[in-house]
């Protein structure tokens, strides 16, 4: 078996997930047995992986797994089942209802996002408002924690239950210096007839991957994709097993030598010489990422390269068919990314090309979002770029479009740029590290334009816009030269790494 | 179905706890039904009450009900039931034992001497306190303690046998720095309830008893509330409609020379202010009654007058001590050491009693409330009496108590019908007592079995004291008569006057049913 070792699946993911369900995917077609494990409590978790097209089978959680309810189904609890006093008032309301004992509030019922009236939590309060216990529903159906409250107003004290309703687990919170909740206890309860202590939710995690380990008896591979919670975790396990760590992310921070550069800071212990024997292989997404860490590390670790992108290989979509001059996005909205640049790129091919849109798909945090549309309203583009937001699934978006621009600084391999290119959108793409040159054969299926030359790229944009036919030829070849990461072509890559 | 109400049973019990226990043995030996209830939580509560000889099954919790424990078989949790990691390092504190794990302290298993565990507590590796687990005396973990990150208890779970929760706790600060306790009942017959403070729940609690066929046996219940300044409220607001008895246990009002317009003993206020909502008020004495009748006789409560005090037959009929037997010149007071008892008065009196009668002695005997006992052994030094006066603390064998002394003196300011009097009579003491607001009337019969002496009047006190040491024919005489007359607090005669309430209450309920 296969795991793939993450921290959670949100109802909006980064690249690391997105990488992973391709992945597992990629695995369930060519029938290799292989699953997404993440560490994090998750009472939506199994309505959320539904969104992205994943099974209960292919997904691994840790807390699922003390609890004996990876598999488990049951409905969503409706509100109308929920057994309160007959004695209390109901209000009415689509997310959440308050209930009162004459005049005194008495709780809340929050229901689960995307739901109507199913039970996701409930708040009770005491007499002066101090919220004192949260009742926790797993969307299949079940309490699945308790949550106790203090004089502060955090939580001190959670206790977790099966769908039977007996406790399997018992975490402690306490007080950071800078009055933040660190979880300083777990007791897991009479497992396999022991009661056992962690002082941390690493600890546990370790101790997980280990039980998972011996839950079967296969020989199983544990790849750490999120660094900063996996690596350490997945090298620290004490059952026999291969322990590879994939990486997402450039190895070395933004302008440092990636042969003798300082290490990135997820990756100064994993990757130092103590404990860089622990591990039995390093992934890399691109093949220059993998040329520049075999001449760091010489023999000291096996490095294996394997697209974490996946072509698609639908029916072509010719540009005729596709909305004129629509330029796209896809990717978090940050100025790491430099969002910034592409809608000033953006702003200049409109003002030669007025019929040009820019449409940007992806969440961002809410402050760098705000500036960014202050950009657009500045530069008077109001109605031309738009902010699409996250979709789970973002394969019709591409067919619709009819250039793809990339403005980042860094990177492992940027997912997208894989899915435009699967998709015959040609890519204009600054030439950072790592991924754009590995994917973008110049004047093929795009252009890589030189890192910050903002005007380069406008000229290079227009000009090709202005071009119907070398655009159509781009996006004939940008599917052609896709093949080499479709499915069977990174399954063969995957095969280094299962036979090595 | 009677329901004798009370807010807790401890070790140590007021008269009231002993007039409870005597009631339930008359009803049992009478087959009434009945059952003492109780609201606080104690993990040492059955062995408390086992103790005074209460069944498990005429006991009812508050905690028990929910919890689902009421009768529990009772099993000694020792340290190897508990699922320890053996790679821990263990060192003792004395019966206890601390648990360390890299260095830090993980655990400590608290034990009593007998080796049972009587606490778990967990630790984290910052050395934070985050939980206790208690174990019940019967071998569970009854209740766990939480500990927010202030270190205050901000929960409390108390557990069903297995392991859930059946009622959380929570007590939090208000605004004003005020702790809020309120309590969340967990799957309760299926459902949820939040309550915002202990009344609500016992209101709830008390609502749950009388419609349970389990407890109620389908009998009418008949509720005798005999702390109505605890449970008033709750009582008093239950939905369900049953007959309702108050029972006084004290004088009822402040200042006995004015008992029409005096205010109200607070203990009572509540519940005297809505004399209109009860169905019963009981008083102790047939004075009690009289001045009961004269305050409230037109209000819509009916009024009975039911002494607590009550003398078992293997009492009135167990041979009469031999009066030469008894211990020459001892004399006792048995009661609270407590302001309203007035044991300075005795004291000062006992300085002319010494010095008439060297050889008499004075035990004290009673627990201490608040600092009135350091005041009065200061009181006895400061007197020189420490050589005839001795302070004996609380017992459970009063009746050997009383059978080696001659003499018992009350020289209480306020009582209600002093169980101490009425017992003492039973065991042949003559008895000297102040004649108050209520009970000594009642029970001594002036100048027969003892003699009734004027509230602050300490001369008089220690001349009947003297007098009746004195001359040590009479008081043998004394004593053979208080045996006869404690036949008026016969089990027989106890049990009569309750009749009348049950008929009362039997009443009540046909008419109810006939409408």
């Amino acid at each position: 078996m296969y795991y793939f070792v993450n921290q959670y699946i949100l109802s909006q993911n980064s690249s690391v997930e997105h990488a992973e369900f391709a992945r597992v995917k990629l695995f369930q077609q060519f029938e290799t047995p292989a699953k997404i494990v993440t560490r994090d409590f998750d009472p939506v978790l199994h309505s959320t992986i539904k969104k992205f097209g994943l099974a209960d089978d292919q997904v691994q959680n840790m807390f699922d797994f003390f609890a004996g309810t990876t598999d488990y189904t049951g409905e969503p609890l409706k509100f109308d089942a929920l057994h309160l006093s007959t004695d209390y008032q109901f209000t009415t309301g689509n997310n959440f209802r308050t209930f009162s004992d004459g005049g005194r509030t008495v709780g809340e019922v929050h229901f689960a996002p995307g739901t109507v009236a199913r039970v996701r939590t409930i708040d009770y309060f005491d007499g002066s408002g101090n919220l004192t216990l949260r009742e926790q529903y797993d969307i299949r159906g079940f309490k699945t924690a308790d949550e106790f409250f203090g004089q502060d107003g955090q939580m001190h004290y959670q206790a977790l239950y099966r769908p039977d309703q007996t406790k399997y687990m018992e975490r402690y919170y306490v007080k950071s210096t800078e009055n933040t909740p660190i979880n300083s206890l777990n007791r897991l309860i009479n497992y396999q007839g022991h009661d056992y202590y962690f002082d941390t939710i690493d600890d546990l995690f370790t101790f997980f991957l280990d039980q998972l380990n011996n839950s079967t008896a296969e020989d199983n591979t544990f790849i750490a994709d999120r660094p900063a919670m996996a690596n350490n975790p997945v090298m620290d396990m004490m059952t026999p097993a291969k322990k590879m760590l994939w990486l997402p992310i450039n190895h070395v921070a933004e302008g440092n030598d990636p042969v003798a550069g300082v290490l990135s800071g997820v990756y100064q212990q994993a990757l130092n010489r103590d404990n860089i024997g622990r591990l039995d292989g390093l992934i890399v997404m691109t093949a220059q990422q993998k040329a520049d860490l075999k001449k760091r590390f010489k023999r000291q670790i096996k490095i294996y390269q394997v697209s974490g992108g996946i072509a698609a290989t639908g029916e072509s979509v010719p540009m005729a068919q596709r909305q004129p001059n629509r330029i796209i996005h896809v990717g978090r909205l940050g100025f790491d990314k430099q969002i910034d640049q592409v809608i000033q790129v953006f702003q200049g091919i409109h003002d030669q090309i007025p019929t040009a849109t820019l449409t940007l798909y992806g969440y961002g945090e809410g402050a760098d979002v705000a500036k960014f549309e202050e950009q657009v309203k500045n530069a008077g583009l109001e109605g031309l770029v738009t902010f699409a937001g996250y979709l789970p699934d973002t394969s019709s978006v591409y067919e619709n479009a009819q250039l793809y621009l990339d403005c980042a600084r860094i990177d492992g391999q940027p997912l997208s740029l894989v899915e435009a290119l699967g998709h015959g959108v040609p890519t204009l793409a600054y030439d950072y590290p790592y991924g754009p040159s590995d994917l973008i054969t110049n004047g093929k299926n795009g252009y890589l334009i030189a890192p910050n030359t903002p005007t380069k790229m406008i000229q290079t944009a227009v000009k090709l816009l202005k071009n119907p036919a070398r655009l159509q030829k781009m996006s004939n070849q940008a599917y052609e030269l896709s093949r080499a990461v479709d499915a069977q072509h990174v399954w063969k890559q995957w095969q280094t790494v299962i036979k090595g | 179905m009677f329901y004798f109400l009370n807010d807790n049973i401890q070790e140590k019990k007021s008269g009231i706890e002993h007039a409870q226990i005597k009631r339930l043995n008359l009803f049992n030996q009478f087959q009434v039904p009945a059952k003492i209830v109780t609201r606080q939580f104690a993990t040492d509560l059955h062995k408390v009450t086992n103790a005074a000889g209460i069944a498990d099954r005429q006991l009812i919790n508050l905690y028990d009900y929910f919890q689902g424990t009421r009768e529990v078989k009772s099993k000694k949790i020792r340290i190897q039931n508990l699922r320890l990691d053996p790679s821990w390092k263990r060192v003792p504190d004395g019966d206890s034992y601390n648990y360390y794990r890299h260095n830090n302290r993980i655990m400590y298993v608290k034990r009593g001497s007998d080796k049972r565990v009587q606490n778990v507590q967990y630790f984290d590796h910052f050395g934070k306190l985050l939980k206790v687990d208690w174990y019940d005396d019967r071998g569970f973990i009854s209740v766990e303690h939480a500990y927010d990150w202030d270190g205050q208890i901000a929960t409390e779970n108390y557990l069903r046998l297995d392991g859930s929760i059946a009622i959380q706790k929570s007590r939090l600060l208000d605004k004003r720095g005020q702790a809020v306790e309120s309590y969340h009942l967990f799957n309760y017959r299926g459902r949820s309830y939040q309550f915002a403070n202990f009344d609500e729940l016992t209101r709830f609690f008390f609502d749950e008893l009388v419609t349970d066929p389990d407890i109620n046996d389908n009998d009418r219940p008949v509720l005798i509330t005999d702390r109505s300044y605890e449970l008033g409220w709750s009582v008093l607001h239950m939905n369900q409609h049953v007959y309702r008895a108050f029972q006084l246990h004290n004088s009822h009002v402040n200042d006995v020379t004015d008992m029409i317009h005096s205010p109200l003993n607070y203990n009572y206020e509540y519940g005297l202010n809505k004399f209109d909502c009860w169905d019963a008020v009981i008083s102790l004495t047939s004075q009690q009654d009289r001045d009961m009748h004269d305050r409230f006789g037109t209000g819509k409560a009916k009024l009975f007058q039911i002494p607590g005090p009550i003398v078992p037959a293997t009492q009135l009929n167990a041979p009469h001590v031999d009066f030469t037997q008894r211990q020459p010149y001892h004399v006792i007071m048995v009661a609270r050491l407590s302001p309203e008892k007035q044991q300075d008065h005795l004291i000062r009196a006992w300085q002319q009693v010494h010095e008439q009668l060297p050889q008499a002695t004075l035990d004290f005997w009673g627990y201490e409330n608040g600092d009135t006992g350091k005041q009065l052994k200061q009181q006895v030094e400061d007197a020189h009496l420490t050589e005839s006066i001795k302070f004996r603390g609380y017992t459970n064998d009063v009746a050997s108590v009383y059978d080696h002394a001659q003499l018992s003196v009350l020289p209480s300011r306020a009582e209600g019908l002093p169980l101490a009097l009425v017992e003492a009579q039973s065991h042949g003491l003559p008895i000297i007592a102040n004649d108050i607001h209520y009970g000594p009337a009642d029970v001594v019969v002036d100048g027969q079995d003892g003699y009734l002496t004027q509230n602050g009047d300490i001369d008089g006190l220690a001349t009947a004291i003297t007098t009746l040491l004195s001359d040590q024919t009479q008081l043998a005489q004394f004593s053979e008569q208080a045996y006869a007359d404690s036949e008026r607090y016969s089990e027989t005669n106890i049990m009569k006057k309750w009749q009348n309430l049950i008929a009362d209450a039997d009443q009540w309920y046909q008419t109810r049913e006939a409408r």
